[in-house]
């Protein structure tokens, strides 16, 4: 008998054609978030299970943002395997900024898919469906439960999302183990991550004529002063579990992570990152602007909790008794992580080995996903996807090739990890 | 005091509540600017002059950025005043104020709402002058010359630029008054000039937590606005004459009185205006963009041409940046006579009504006035306390309104002389 493993891959072949349009047509269906609206890419995504004959429930606490939950159980004894992957995308910017047709285009030019998530992560999204689907082709040479879940409002912190199926649904969805196709790059699969530390500071002043300098403070002044001094929390010096600085200190991975994740990325894995998202202030070039929002994103490395950053931006505004400071990320995440040398990692190494002749490094990294609820309930959560350089930009793109590559890569570990006792697959 | 001027007293003491309605009515006609569509406001001036038997003339070079003009000639030649006022108003933050920005309501002694000093206080006053000089004309020299614009806020082409540039003939005249704001206790004879400039930094952007991937738009801002403090250090040679009389303690301490403690102390240094930081598209996303509008007020004494090489300097340090200038090319800071005949009727005339003699002061502000200027026209300006303007809750104190008509009325026709 063919091995599975063998005839996945040839499936996978067979279908190329197929599979790159099923992604293109996903990106072509516009899900930003904001705005969050992603009817029209889950429908996209409903069509595809009913041609293939999967039955599927829509959760959606929110109507706008349906979250699609999917579950075969093989009958035989083993473990669950949970596939996640998130509907909406970072909104897509100025259109005319776009090189390669527009936002949603789906252009393909010399061998890339173009177009805002095509990253992050429509195609990891796809990989997990077509793996479903699959491995629900070959269920009876299967054991334990394969689960697929697609949210949406994961852009925005997951909610609705995720941590609503979390809430409501854990049962369905915790299971034994989670594989996520967040961009990773062939070189690494993230076993935990940074955690969002998400601020909005308010200036307000009392405003006044833009040429009365001396009759108001000005809101947008102080917020840039302020700015340059929030820099002082990338500053702080993490204390990490020991595991975790071994994998750190390992040369390996910290080529893997500057190799995958650009320059300069491990170094970034350890610090505290701070972007300054949005700033705006004032109403008029010729007033003095009585109010400035800055909107923060300050990421936290394993070893840096909360409530020290806390207490760092409390001291910061003891100099600007203008500002006043709201946390919109969720109070109780943290950074996490699972164990780096866990069974699915393992499997997704060999998995990758056989199909780019890379074998990926654990990393932890910079961006936070819906990892983390399984992480932060026990449960591992390993991530392998395509390149992230060029997520959020103008130029969003993912090679051709790299997308069937993780397609293969889950559909041949998440069938390893099903496997029946003391088979392969 | 003449008999014409007594009896223009008379007039605006026995139609003293019908004033206080006039300036509340059309604070609640909304004319902000942006977006500065005044045609609500312009049909009810236009109406009001009507119904005193008076005709005007529109002018909408843009459509709805009406002009107002309207003239008469006294009984006898004489000079010609020309009478200006603007009728667009700063936007509002609503959420700010505690009263109604459209509201017109009246609190403790003061009028409520956005314009009430910059400038529908002086906007009501010259208009409600105009009507009441014209109610006596037949013993008036002269010409009087009524001009209420739109789009002065933001300098647009559409106002007062426009009109001088197509009919200057009808702006045109020996004196220009306005009632922009200058506080009761100041007469302004000239003013600094704005550079308006658009600054843009574009990167490549990412994702926010990618911070090593690409530089941020929002941080680079944020490092120019903070380079752009030099602007204000730059070193000016003003006129002798000017620098002595703000040196004068007792004009300084003045001129701080009525526009505001630091006030004296501006008007011979750059000021430098961030109005406006707009960047990014969302907290996690590294921004690829951000905008930055600056407002920097020449002082009296320099030029556009001082200023441009320091800006471009700055901002050749930030490669990401390129600029643009928002305001009228041209422009410079303009200044009229400080002894000149009008500030010594202005001054007198205060003194008269029993108030304190204002001092001459140049504003840091800007206003249509300069064109005039530019056109050697004297033009002098007295108006509302500047205190609360472009802030929530702009106000003006019911006297000072009524104490400012009077003194427009009067002025005017102690210019114009009667027969």
């Amino acid at each position: 008998m063919t091995p599975l493993a063998d005839i996945l891959l040839a499936a996978i072949n067979d279908r190329r054609a197929e599979l790159i349009t099923l992604l293109q047509g996903f990106v072509r269906t516009p899900t930003a978030n904001p705005p969050g609206e992603t009817r029209r890419g889950a429908a996209y995504l409903e069509a595809f299970l009913r041609r293939c004959g999967l039955a599927y429930r829509v959760i959606a606490p929110m109507p706008d943002m349906p979250n699609l939950l999917a579950t075969f159980d093989t009958q035989r004894p083993g473990p669950h395997l949970v596939l996640n992957g998130h509907i909406d995308v970072f909104p897509p910017g100025r259109d005319e900024r776009w090189r390669h047709g527009g936002p949603w285009s789906g252009t393909i030019e010399n061998g890339r898919l173009y177009g805002r998530g095509t990253a992050d992560m429509k195609c990891g999204t796809i990989a997990s469906f077509v793996t479903y689907a699959l491995l629900h082709e070959h269920r009876d040479q299967l054991a334990g439960r394969l689960t697929l879940t697609a949210v949406s409002d994961e852009e925005t912190g997951g909610k609705w999302g995720t941590g609503y199926l979390f809430e409501n649904h854990r049962d369905e969805v915790a299971g034994d183990c989670c594989l996520n196709g967040e961009p990773s790059s062939a070189h690494t699969v993230r076993y935990g991550e940074k955690t969002p530390h998400w601020l909005i500071f308010r200036v307000k002043t009392r405003g006044a004529h833009g040429a009365y300098v001396h009759m108001s403070a000005s809101a947008n002044k102080i917020a840039t002063r302020l700015m340059a001094a929030l820099e002082d929390l990338t500053d702080i010096r993490p204390e990490m579990p020991q595991a975790v600085a071994r994998n750190l200190a390992d040369p390996a991975v910290r080529k893997a992570l500057d190799d995958g994740l650009g320059e300069g990325a491990a170094g970034l894995v350890q610090k505290v990152s701070l972007n300054i998202g949005m700033i705006d202030g004032g109403l008029k070039t010729n007033m003095i602007p009585s109010e400035c929002k800055l909107e923060a994103d300050i990421r936290l490395p394993v070893g840096v909790t909360k409530q020290r950053i806390r207490a760092e931006v409390t001291r910061i505004l003891k100099d600007f008794p203008e500002v006043s400071v709201e946390e919109i990320s969720h109070p109780h995440d943290e950074a996490n992580w699972c164990d780096p040398e866990g069974h699915m990692l393992q499997l997704i190494q060999e998995a990758a080995h056989r199909v780019s002749g890379v074998r990926p490094v654990p990393v932890i990294t910079l961006a936070a996903t819906d990892a983390r609820f399984w992480r932060q309930s026990g449960v591992p959560a390993y991530i392998y996807g395509c390149s992230p350089d060029l997520m959020g930009t103008y130029d969003e793109a993912v090679g051709v090739d790299e997308f069937l590559n993780v397609v293969r890569v889950h559909a041949l570990a998440a069938a390893a990890f099903l496997a029946p006792e003391g088979k392969g697959i | 005091m003449s008999p014409v001027e007594q009896d223009l007293l008379a007039r605006l003491e026995a139609a003293r509540e019908r004033s206080i309605g006039f300036l509340r009515d059309l604070l609640r006609v909304p004319s902000p600017n942006p977006p500065g569509d005044t045609r609500a406001a312009a049909t009810f001036l236009q109406r009001a002059l009507q119904e005193a038997g008076l005709n005007s003339e529109i002018f909408s070079p843009h459509p709805e950025m009406p002009n107002i003009v309207a003239r008469f000639d006294g009984a006898h030649p004489g000079r010609h005043l020309v009478l200006n006022g603007h009728i667009d108003v700063f936007p509002v933050a609503e959420h700010e104020w505690t009263r109604a920005p459209w509201g017109g309501e009246i609190v403790d002694g003061r009028i409520y709402g956005r314009g009430a000093c910059d400038m529908k206080c002086g906007l009501a006053s010259i208009t409600l002058a105009f009507m009441h000089l014209h109610a006596v004309r037949d013993r008036l020299k002269g010409r009087l010359t009524y001009t209420a614009v739109s789009d002065e806020e933001t300098f647009g082409p559409w106002g007062a630029r426009w009109m001088f540039e197509n009919r200057r003939d009808l702006m045109m005249g020996d004196c220009l008054l306005s009632g922009e704001p200058s506080s009761p206790l100041c007469v302004r004879f000239g003013e600094k000039s704005p550079i308006w400039i658009a600054i843009v930094v574009r990167t490549r952007g990412g994702h926010g937590a990618y911070t090593h991937m690409s530089k941020s738009a929002t941080k680079i801002a944020g490092a120019i606005v903070a380079a752009l403090e030099k602007v204000t250090e730059v070193p000016v040679r003003a006129p002798d004459n000017l620098v002595a009389m703000f040196r004068d303690p007792d004009i300084a301490a003045q001129v701080d009185e009525g526009c505001g403690a630091g006030h004296a102390g501006y008007i011979s240094k750059p000021t430098l205006n961030i109005g406006r930081v707009m960047g990014g598209l969302k907290m996690n996303v590294l921004p690829n963009e951000c905008r930055i509008e600056a407002d920097i007020r020449l002082p009296i004494g320099m030029t556009r041409n001082d200023m441009r090489p320091i800006i471009a300097e700055i901002l050749s340090r930030f490669p990401e940046a390129t600029w643009e200038e928002l305001s009228p090319p041209h422009d410079a800071p303009s200044w009229s006579d400080p002894d000149g005949e009008m500030m010594q009727i202005l001054q007198d005339t205060v003194v008269g009504l029993g108030r304190r003699r204002p001092v001459p002061v140049i504003t840091l502000g800007a206003t249509d006035t300069r064109l005039w200027r530019y056109n050697a026209v004297p033009a002098y300006v007295y108006g509302a306390s500047p205190e609360t303007m472009a802030a929530a809750d702009e106000n003006v104190l019911v006297e000072d309104y009524l104490h400012i008509l009077r003194t427009h009325v009067l002025a005017a026709a102690r210019y114009l002389g009667s027969a």
